[in-house]
Order: structure tokens, then C-alpha cells, then sequence
């Protein structure tokens, strides 16, 4: 202690020039509000640059309920869009979109697949349309439980009804085999001028597909004179080889529509 | 000592309404504002004990700033100036101290160190000043210019003062 005033005593100017400016400065800030909302302008700054710190680091940690969320949400939005779209043209159906992850999925392969994390327990039915953010993927093949497994647009036997945005000429999308980027449009009329760049959506005349999905954009084509028909190259919306997040189309109205295309196919066979 | 006592308290009141009655109302540019009333702490013997300098400086600061409704302003910086006023006096110290010449002013230390030594003060009590009026950092530039240009304003009246009244002063301490 007498250590402590023998120091303060040593040093008795520098304290007491230290108290009168602590003495001034309080004066100062609790008199004077430009100077005040300067002192609570700096504190917001540095709590703020505090905060964003340490949020840069914490936002990680909820990125896969978040992710989860904006999935759900996606969803939603696709469904709303898809059966207000419905309603202004013609009933092609009432769908339900559930949002899925991908499990595993491959694109090297002559018959590449995809499995997903939903099955019959989160109503996945066969034969359901599936799709991504960016366009069409392909069709439910076989479900499970709680998983399912897709053939997507770049498999040997993938046949989608397709058509061309702008002018609605119609045919079926395959996939050549090879480039998972590139699949083929067939049955397009040699009269019909493709442009680089055109289009391509489903045609969701199977009551699979909802209509005007995208598939992708044409590339090039190749006219056939002796069949009259061209094939088109169609560059796919869809990334294969990034697949993750993937929605699944359910319509329920699809055996309503397919009892009555069987019926007509009896009856057309008799 | 008490006639020392006694002028210091009239020069000490006279200063300051100088400064709020006139100089106080003549704004002569923004950049250009002085404070006059630091021709008190620049005038204190030189023999003044530091701490009770320092006790003065922020009680004239504090009267400055009463009056012009700006308190804790000038009193952080003429606390300032009164905490450097020693180690000014003894960095400027002549070869042979200061014994004969116990009261800093023209006549008895000359134009150059009086203007050197006034200049010094001054522009570290009006570059806290402006500062602490300013308050932030991104003006700083703005800052330095206004206590430049105000502290020549001051420093010219300062020496003017010490022409006319620097023989009466220098005597009054006898």
C-alpha cells in the first residue's frame, strides 16, 4: 500500500493529468450528443464487426437444417407453380412435390441411375417425374420403403415425350449413350427450323411430366431425307454429373388419365 | 507571492472573457478560430509546479467551456496543453537554464524561442481541440489544416499582446 502511494506520489503529475482528462472527457460525451452518438456509433461498429466474426463461423453450423428448410420451401413453390400453371391452360393434372436428396447417382455408365432418400413412406409412387432446380432429371423406376431409384434422361431405355417450346411440334428425348451433357430429340419434322439455343420442355402428355419442364436447349440438328424426320442434339438443363437436390413430382390424377388412355387402347386393339 | 496570486487571478478572468465575450463571436473563417486564452498557461512562470499548472489549465478550460456550452472540450485540451507545457520548457531550455529569465515572453527569452515555444503549445492544444470536436479519424486531414491555420491566428495575437503589454508583465513579478 505504501508501495502504491509512494508510486502515485513519484508520479503524481501524470495521474492527476490522467483524472482531470477522464474528468473532462466524461464531461465531454455526458454533455455533448454529437460526440456521444459518435462513442455509441463506434461500440455499434465494433459489436457489429464482433458479430459478423464470430456469425462467419457459427452460420456453418445450422447450414443442414437450413438447407433442409430452403429444400421444403423450393417445394412448395414448385407446386404452386406447377398447378397455377394448371389452371390457366388445360387440367393436366394436380401434383404434389416432395423434395428429396441424392443418395448416390452415376453418369459414366451406359445405364447411369440415381437413388434417392424418399420411398413409399414419404408417398413416392412409380413412375413419378422427377426434376431438379435447373430442369427435368427423369422418372421414378422402383421404391421402397423409405428409398427409390431413378432413371434419369441419360439411361439406354429413357423415353420422354418432348416437345419444342416455341412451336410445339413434338418427339421423344433419348439419350445417345455416351455424353451425359447431350441427350437427342427424334421425330421432329425436317421443315421445322431449329435454331441454336430453342427450347426444349416436356410435353406431359403421359400425365408423368408436368408440361413446359425444361429438358434443355438445342444444340444442333441433323436432317434424315429419307425418313423426313430430323434428330435434334439438345444440350440437357439438368447437371448430371452434380446431382443433389432433386424433387419429386407426384400426380394424382396419373391413374385417372391412365385407365382411360388403357381403355382406349382396348377398345382401339378390338 | 500574493500580488503574483492576484495578477494571475485577473489575467486568469480577463482571459477568459476576452475569449467568450469577443473572440468567441467573431468567426473569422472556418478554418481559422482562435483561442487566445491559452496566452495564460504559455505565460506562466516557469517555475509554476506542474501539477498545480495543470490544476489551472482545466479550470480555464472549464470556464471556456461554460460558457461557450461545448464542456469537456477545451477542458481536455487545455489539460493537455498544461501537461505539456513542462517538458516543453525543458526541451526548449537555454545552455544555461532558465535562472535569470523565470517568465517565458519576448523580452526576456526573444522573438524566435517566444514564437517558437507558443507555437508549439498552441498547436497541440488546438489540434486536441478540433479533434475532440471532430471526433472521428477520417477527417483528420481537415483536422491539422484548421489547427494550423488557427494557430497562427492565435500565435500572431499572442506576440501582438506581448509587444504592447510585455514590459508592464515582466516587471509585475519583481
Amino acid at each position: 500500500m505504501q508501495k502504491l502511494f509512494l508510486f502515485f506520489w513519484k508520479n503524481h503529475f501524470t495521474v492527476l493529468f490522467i483524472v482531470l482528462e477522464v474528468i473532462a472527457f466524461s464531461l465531454l460525451v455526458s454533455n455533448n450528443s454529437f460526440q456521444q452518438s459518435r462513442i455509441h456509433e463506434s461500440s455499434v461498429t465494433i459489436a457489429g464487426t464482433v458479430y459478423q466474426f464470430q456469425h462467419s463461423y457459427t452460420q456453418y453450423l445450422g447450414l443442414t437444417e437450413e438447407n433442409e428448410k430452403l429444400r421444403q420451401s423450393n417445394s412448395e413453390l414448385i407446386q404452386a407453380q406447377l398447378n397455377t400453371k394448371n389452371q390457366r391452360q388445360n387440367v393436366h393434372g394436380n401434383f404434389q412435390v416432395i423434395p428429396t436428396l441424392a443418395l448416390s447417382s452415376t453418369y459414366q455408365q451406359e445405364n447411369n441411375y440415381i437413388i434417392i432418400d424418399a420411398g413409399k413412406s414419404d408417398g413416392i409412387k412409380p413412375a413419378s417425374a422427377v426434376i431438379s432446380t435447373d430442369g427435368a432429371v427423369g422418372i421414378i423406376h422402383s421404391v421402397s420403403e423409405n428409398y427409390s431409384s431413378i432413371i434419369p434422361i441419360i439411361h439406354g431405355s429413357s423415353d420422354i415425350s418432348a416437345r419444342l417450346k416455341n412451336s410445339s411440334y413434338f418427339g421423344q428425348c433419348k439419350w445417345g449413350g455416351i455424353d451425359p451433357k447431350t441427350a437427342e430429340l427424334e421425330n421432329i419434322p425436317n421443315h421445322v427450323e431449329i435454331a441454336e439455343g430453342d427450347t426444349i420442355v416436356t410435353r406431359g402428355s403421359g400425365g408423368v411430366f408436368p408440361p413446359n419442364i425444361i429438358i434443355g436447349y438445342a444444340q444442333e440438328s441433323k436432317k434424315n431425307e429419307s425418313s423426313g424426320f430430323q434428330t435434334v442434339t439438345v444440350r440437357l438443363a439438368t447437371d448430371f454429373r452434380k446431382i443433389h437436390s432433386l424433387f419429386v413430382i407426384i400426380n394424382s390424377l396419373k391413374p385417372e388419365l391412365d385407365s382411360l388412355i388403357n381403355q382406349t387402347e382396348e377398345w382401339t386393339g378390338e | 507571492m500574493d500580488r503574483r496570486i492576484i495578477t494571475l487571478t485577473i489575467q486568469f478572468i480577463g482571459l477568459v472573457l476576452i475569449q467568450v465575450l469577443i473572440l468567441n463571436n467573431i468567426l473569422f473563417s472556418n478554418l481559422l478560430n482562435p483561442f487566445f486564452y491559452i496566452y495564460f498557461i504559455l505565460v506562466l512562470p516557469v517555475d509554476f509546479r506542474p501539477s498545480v499548472g495543470l490544476i489551472v489549465g482545466f479550470l480555464l478550460g472549464l470556464s471556456i467551456d461554460v460558457f461557450s456550452q461545448t464542456l469537456g472540450m477545451h477542458t481536455i485540451a487545455t489539460t493537455f496543453a498544461a501537461f505539456c507545457r513542462p517538458y516543453v520548457l525543458s526541451y526548449m531550455a537555454p545552455r544555461d537554464g532558465y535562472e535569470f529569465s523565470r517568465l517565458p515572453s519576448v523580452k526576456e527569452m526573444g522573438w524566435l524561442w517566444f514564437g517558437t515555444y507558443s507555437a508549439i503549445l498552441t498547436f497541440l492544444h488546438h489540434l486536441i481541440l478540433f479533434f475532440v470536436e471532430m471526433f472521428r479519424m477520417s477527417g483528420i486531414f481537415n483536422t491539422v489544416l484548421k489547427s494550423l491555420g488557427s494557430t497562427a491566428l492565435t500565435v500572431i495575437l499572442v506576440l501582438i499582446i506581448q509587444l504592447i503589454f510585455a514590459r508592464r508583465t515582466s516587471t509585475s513579478y519583481e
